[in-house]
């Protein structure tokens, strides 16, 4: 068989297929083509500037780990003149969260990066996995992921940094427009495949330099470069809707590889589309690389592998679309003109002073929010108060085994996608 | 996709939920329904998007010439079954029809190796004669002035217009190298051609019988192949695309919906239908495409989130077309704006969708 020579310096033996393109490639070849095509989308998007501190959003996994050590290569490659920092969210899932905590402290040594991690426990006073024994395995990605954004925020403002990268990929972001439409999410179709998300919810501006770059291309790189990295997935259910998108992708991308990135594409495209009473950026012109409103997303998963909700979440929305049909038929319209607030229910006494209309700070925590108490305190106010009686009622181990295998079962039931 | 044994398994003796009586009752969505009910149903359903869609002329309005564009797959049989219905039944009771069909049938037998449809044809124009009907095979499209070939035939070809019609659109169809591309293909060429033979015909509207369930197909299929951009032009009513208006008067059912309806009509709407004509593009069961797989997952979603699956279509309505297609050139292929930077390395105008059937640009 005649040797295949990589299509692009025609000189060493082709070893690998671009997953991407099928172009075959010598290793030194595709290293410099994926690191190049990052580069381009960071310069192209002006995505830093010169003496930026920026932390990057670590987790040890495969894409924050190939993200961490691309920047630092690029960083001096390129001299971008970034101050990088590494940091992590301890979110205190044991087996879990607490090896690829290591990963990222060697990795912290490897690439001569600082390192800081916030933990929930710290902010929060409660971990994953106590939240895990609180309200089960149903519907604890919604907390996580409120946490999550939070700590990151937190994070970066005690490094006094305003600027986070996380390893968001294009698979993820494929994987984010198909979820969106199945679930029939147009604000956060408009915003969800944007590289940079500056919002009035944050005063930290966060951005996805490998949003073009494919998840088995950061394999092929993290493997070729002999990364150190985690990857053992969370271990708390992914919710179906991510499911069946992935699957949905990962489909896809088998019939033809390009459509990974025809997906991100037709997702900038429709976020252009989206009214802007949905929440899209509408005809103002530019606007769509800055996002408002992204406080909504506070709600979101975690990127990397499962979201918010659980395992039923696709059988409540079908339920709950079904409830909308009916009672659309007894429905009369009424036109409404007066402007309504919104505000938290429950017994809660009000500051002094009115309450701002726009961005304010949370009453408890101090956190920026549109509420008087933000997302994340609300959901530890239901946590709290839960807390006493379960530590009287239930013995650990009951806690642990009883909710969790019952749960299994109904996801089980609920499932099946 | 259920079959007709799987139908009668769905159908069982209860209490209609619309008329109270003891009957043979349907599982459609939240209700029961008995065969009489659930066919007012689906005439509901239809008829509304009919004037919501102003595709029914009103009284002392000129009546509206409509292209039906038949595939002989369920779908568009039904659809021609159900407006015929409807006029029959507006011409007994004295009424103005507000509208005429044209029915036309693409021949894709030629190209796509399935099954001659010659049979078909002639069951369906003896069933509905009020109405007529036109065969034209797809290679027609260079009649027509649609030059798909544009592209494709620029790698040393020459452009020798006496080739053969057909040997000229197999060349092209052959230039593109997955199954994928080459539905693609097909399905745009089909949609110009039935538009411009719509525009010869004097036709103002084309309507399709695509459900709700093949227009979710669709919008994902559309997402997939980069053409997110342009979904509003492919998937939602009334917008004008190549100098018609098109609409899915069928998009408010949905696909096993439709399939109880052709099965207790009498006799079965099958009896009109080509088997291979369904789901949507005949071509692309050869090799595996996304169109195929995109059937298969919601031919799975279905049946289990039938909600879900409406909810992508309402969802992607309202989608707006007009916000950033103004004054965009237009793509060579598809005729759709352009709606982000043009790919120019080849010299190209291709918008993203079609660039990447046509596999010009390779590495994007």
């Amino acid at each position: 068989m005649p040797l295949t020579l990589c299509a692009l310096c025609k000189n060493s033996k082709a070893l690998i297929i671009r997953p991407k393109d099928h172009q075959k490639l010598c290793k030194q070849c595709f290293i410099n083509i994926f690191e190049a095509e990052i580069h381009d989308t960071i310069t192209s998007n002006k995505l830093f500037q010169q003496g930026e501190r920026v932390a990057i959003g670590a987790s040890g996994g495969k894409d924050s780990t190939v993200l961490a050590s691309v920047l630092k290569t690029l960083n001096e490659r390129h001299k971008y003149g970034l101050d990088l920092v590494l940091l992590s969210i301890d979110e205190g899932i044991k087996g879990y969260r607490d090896d690829s905590l290591e990963t990222v402290k060697r990795n912290s040594v490897q690439y001569g990066l600082p390192l800081e991690i916030v933990g929930y426990g710290e902010l929060y006073g409660w971990t994953m996995d106590q939240v895990v024994d609180q309200i089960g395995k149903k519907g604890n990605c919604t907390y996580c992921g409120v946490f999550r954004r939070q700590a990151l925020d937190r994070g970066a403002a005690r490094l006094n940094i305003k600027h986070v990268v996380t390893g968001h990929n294009a698979d993820d972001l494929a994987e984010t427009v198909m979820m969106n439409l199945l679930r029939g999410d147009l604000p956060r179709l408009a915003r969800s495949t944007s590289i940079v998300t500056a919002s009035s919810a944050s005063e930290i501006k966060r951005s996805k330099p490998l949003k073009y770059a494919y998840e088995k291309e950061i394999v092929l790189y993290a493997h070729h470069q002999k990364l150190d990295y985690f990857t053992t997935e969370c271990i708390y259910s992914p919710e179906a809707f991510r499911g069946s998108a992935r699957t949905l992708i990962k489909n896809l991308e088998r019939v033809r590889p390009s459509s990974i990135l025809d997906v991100v594409k037709s997702g900038e495209d429709m976020a252009k589309l989206v009214p802007v009473e949905s929440g899209g950026p509408g005809q103002r012109p530019g606007d769509d690389l800055i996002v408002i409103g992204a406080e909504a997303d506070e709600a979101g998963g975690c990127g990397s592998a499962d979201g918010r909700g659980s395992g039923g979440e696709m059988f409540i929305m079908e339920a709950q679309l079904l409830e909308n049909e009916k009672a659309f038929a007894r429905e009369v319209d009424i036109t409404h003109s007066t402007r309504t607030f919104s505000r938290p229910q429950g017994p809660r006494k009000l500051p002094k002073k009115l309450p701002q209309q726009q961005m304010g700070k949370c009453q408890r925590c101090g956190y920026l929010s549109s509420q008087v108490i933000c997302k994340a305190c609300n959901l530890l106010e239901g946590l709290n108060k839960n807390r006493p009686k379960t530590s009287i009622r239930v013995g650990m181990e009951e806690a642990e085994n009883g909710p969790t295998l019952t749960r299994r079962m109904e996801s089980l039931a609920t499932d099946v996608t | 996709m259920p079959k007709a044994a799987q139908i009668s398994e769905q159908a069982s003796t209860g209490k209609c939920a619309r008329c109270h009586n003891e009957r043979l009752t349907f599982a459609i969505r939240a209700e029961k329904l008995c065969k009489e009910c659930f066919v007012k149903y689906v005439h509901t359903k239809v008829i509304k998007r009919l004037e919501s869609n102003k595709i029914r002329g009103g009284f002392n309005e000129p009546v509206r010439h409509i292209l039906l564009a038949l595939s002989l797959g369920i779908s568009s049989v039904s659809l021609l079954h159900l407006l015929d219905t409807q006029l029959k039944e507006r011409s007994q009771q004295g009424r103005h029809p507000g509208f005429v069909i044209h029915l036309l049938f693409i021949d894709e037998s030629c190209i796509s190796g399935l099954t001659s449809s010659q049979k078909q044809i002639q069951t369906v124009k003896s069933a509905f004669s009020a109405h007529e009907l036109d065969v034209i095979p797809l290679q027609d499209c260079f009649r027509y002035g649609i030059q798909i070939d544009q592209y494709s035939r620029r790698e040393g070809q020459s452009e020798d217009r006496a080739t053969d019609a057909l040997q000229r659109l197999e060349t092209c169809l052959n230039s593109v190298s997955s199954a994928t591309s080459k539905a693609d293909l097909i399905h745009i060429t089909r949609g110009r051609l039935i538009a411009a033979f719509a525009k010869q015909k004097g036709c103002t509207h084309v309507v399709y019988g695509d459900t709700t369930t093949r227009l979710a197909e669709r919008t994902l299929e559309e997402t997939a192949k980069g053409r997110g951009g342009h979904l509003p032009w492919l998937v939602a009513d009334n917008v004008a695309l190549y100098g018609v208006e098109r609409s899915y008067p069928l998009r408010d059912l949905l696909r096993k919906e439709l399939l109880i309806y052709a099965s207790i009509m009498e006799p079965p709407l099958t009896l009109f239908t080509l088997d291979d004509a369904e789901p949507g593009h005949a071509a692309s069961s050869k090799g595996n495409s996304i169109d195929l797989m995109m059937g298969q997952y919601f031919a799975s979603v279905e049946e289990s989130y039938p909600s879900i699956v409406a909810n992508v279509v309402k969802t992607t309505a309202k989608l707006n077309p007009f916000i950033s297609a103004q004054d965009a050139p237009t793509c060579d292929l598809c005729l759709l704006p352009i709606t982000s930077k043009a790919l120019d390395e080849n010299g190209s105008n291709l918008c993203h969708g079609c660039s990447q059937t046509l596999n010009l640009d390779r590495r994007s």
